[in-house]
């Protein structure tokens, strides 16, 4: 990640709003024209995106994700606010902005299915405006960069989900996007497929390209290995922005998860009395008579090497010691709650 | 230019895909010749009085109706139902996140369905000729004209339709009112003199502003009876007006439809 030579971000949002008109039937609308509801979708929503970062956008179903990125692709104009790519101002010259940018929908929709691959890309191509040889050498690049070189003269009809997400992407790549907008792209792929493409998205599309990626997921591997950095959103408000292990580690508990034959010893009383630990709980006993137990260490990693200690000294046998990652659920969970309390106590 | 083309290319690979239903539909259009020839010279005595000045045998002014209903259902039809299809396979989303121009975008998407109805055209036409349509076949470059103006005015009524679809989803069968309409009061299987003779007055106005009533007529005196261009000149005029109107609001509509969409959202909804 690294500023453009011009120091302009390659995304800057300001205070950015949209809102839905709710849908009423004809009956409603005659009887009272003026009572048109609204519901928000993005509200006043500013930050940056630097050209080369790997950004992800969390947050539950309704949060405003893909309306954000509808009106960074230009498909949805935002009612109040602005946003920039590498400085061009979406609502002011949408066509510039639509050469650097390139969304990829969380479906397999928009491809046409009875054309092979080649001709969806040779489509796509001429529509950003490559002619002649310049074409057909990008488009043989593309497939090569997503690994679809020797099937692409099948018919996508025939294509797997993986392929066909491939496929997807590389019809973004086409244009050498400075952006690229990713909705859930691995929704639809098997854990083995959605691994494959995440080290895609690593070695090929974030690494050499310098492409700046913003993905809407929902997949903790994702957020929390792919991403520079998260943004979680929540009924169209930014929450948190930073780090996916920054905020994770902000919003966990310290929670530890021990393996053990002694789970009935008398220095996990010990520590709880002197505070070392707190909400001790029993998880469950392996076949093999190892038993998982979870505890709060609220004094973080120094005080929870400290009870790894004391535990080890009174001969506890242990056979494994882990600090319990929060979960994406949990996360988003947390920071919701977190910023609802921060409100109502404002 | 390039992208229009582009999405023709397309769309013609797409139908060339159904190989077996581009080759019906081609054979039923020649095949339809039959019955139009049967009942063209079964009609022709009962019928040539009314047609006089508008061909002078009924079988080959059934055959330009024929040509003319074609290309009408074709400019009214192709835009909105490209739209919608787009809509549903999620492809017009993508389209409009390039940076082609929404004119080309539009051409593109229903010039392979207009050229494709000129090839039926000229299937229908040949097969009118081996039925002994006599033409004056060094016209029809002249009808050309006419019948491409034909098919930009109708082009402007899709336009609306396309726009309605945009916007709301629904055309509310302005498309079939426009074709149906046009069809019966334009002079497609019956000359509109009949129209003015036969039918209620308010019926009769109603034919007065169809364009295809004006552009038919001119066809079918320029290929049919070798009327010279400047004696049709009023005729194309008035169609030239409908044409220019039909464009100016077809263009306002789909403006106001796309920018709507995106205050809405609703581009890519289906």
């Amino acid at each position: 990640m690294s500023a453009s030579p011009s120091g302009e971000p390659a995304l800057r949002l300001h205070d950015l709003s949209k809102r839905f008109k709710v849908r009423r039937g004809l009956i409603e609308s005659l009887r009272n024209p003026n009572g048109a509801t609204y519901v928000p979708a993005v509200q006043h929503v500013s930050c940056e995106v630097q050209p080369g970062e790997f950004f992800g956008l969390l947050g539950p179903n309704g949060a405003g994700k893909t309306t954000l990125f509808k009106m960074l692709a230009t498909l949805t104009s935002p009612d109040e606010g602005w946003a920039t790519v590498h400085g061009v101002d979406v609502m002011k010259d949408p066509r510039a902005v639509r050469r650097m940018i390139a969304p990829v929908a969380a479906d397999e929709r928009g491809l046409h299915w009875r054309l092979s691959a080649l001709e969806n890309l040779r489509l796509f191509a001429t529509l950003y405006s490559l002619r002649g040889p310049a074409l057909d050498e990008r488009v043989h690049e593309v497939l090569g960069v997503v690994g679809l070189r020797g099937a692409e003269r099948r018919v996508v009809g025939t294509y797997s989900s993986g392929m066909r997400q491939r496929l997807l992407i590389a019809r973004a790549l086409i244009i050498r996007p400075r952006v690229l907008l990713l909705d859930e792209p691995t929704r639809s792929l098997d854990p083995v497929s959605a691994r494959d493409f995440r080290q895609f998205l690593r070695e090929e599309v974030a690494g050499p390209a310098r492409c700046t990626v913003v993905m809407a997921t929902h997949s903790p591997e994702e957020a929390l290995e792919l991403c520079d950095r998260v943004a979680v959103l929540n009924k169209g408000r930014l929450l948190a922005i930073g780090p996916a292990r920054a905020l994770e580690r902000q919003y966990s508990d310290e929670r530890y998860r021990v393996r053990t034959r002694q789970a009935n010893h008398r220095i996990w009383r010990e520590l709880e009395t002197r505070g070392a630990i707190e909400r001790l709980s029993v998880t469950g006993v392996d076949v093999d008579g190892w038993t998982a137990v979870e505890c709060h260490v609220p004094g973080g990693a120094d005080e929870a090497a400290q009870v790894l200690s004391s535990l080890i000294a009174s001969g506890v046998v242990i056979a494994g010691f882990d600090r319990l990652e929060l979960s994406l659920a949990d996360l988003i969970e947390r920071i919701v709650r977190s910023r609802a309390e921060e409100s109502s106590n404002a | 230019m390039r992208s229009a083309l582009a999405l023709m290319r397309v769309s013609f690979l797409t139908a060339a895909s159904y190989r077996l239903a581009m080759f019906v539909s081609i054979a039923a259009l020649g095949l339809q010749i039959v019955p139009t020839y049967y009942v063209g010279r079964t009609l022709d005595p009962f019928l040539a009085p009314a047609i006089k000045g508008e061909g002078s045998d009924f079988f080959g002014f059934l055959v330009m109706g024929t040509i003319g209903y074609l290309l009408i259902a074709a400019a009214v039809d192709a835009l909105p139902r490209a739209l919608e299809k787009g809509i549903n396979t999620g492809t017009l989303e993508l389209i409009f996140s390039t940076p082609s121009s929404v004119p080309s975008l539009l051409v593109g998407l229903t010039g392979y369905e207009l050229l494709w109805t000129v090839a039926r055209c000229i299937v229908v036409l040949s097969a009118a000729a081996v039925f002994g349509f006599h033409a004056h076949w060094l016209r029809f470059g002249e009808a050309s004209v006419i019948l491409a103006m034909i098919v930009a005015t109708y082009f402007g009524a899709g336009m609306i339709a396309g726009a309605m679809i945009v916007a709301y989803r629904r055309t509310a069968s302005l498309q079939t009112i426009v074709i149906v309409g046009s069809a019966m009061l334009g002079g497609v299987t019956y000359p509109t003199k009949l129209v003015d003779e036969q039918l209620p007055a308010w019926i009769a106005r109603l034919s007065d502003v169809v364009p295809l009533t004006y552009g038919l007529r001119a066809v079918r005196r320029i290929t049919i009876d070798d009327w010279p261009l400047r004696a049709v000149m009023g005729d194309v005029g008035t169609l030239a007006l409908f044409c220019v109107a039909f464009l100016g609001i077809g263009s306002f509509a789909m403006t106001f439809a796309l920018r709507r969409a995106r205050a809405e959202g609703t581009l890519s909804q289906y």
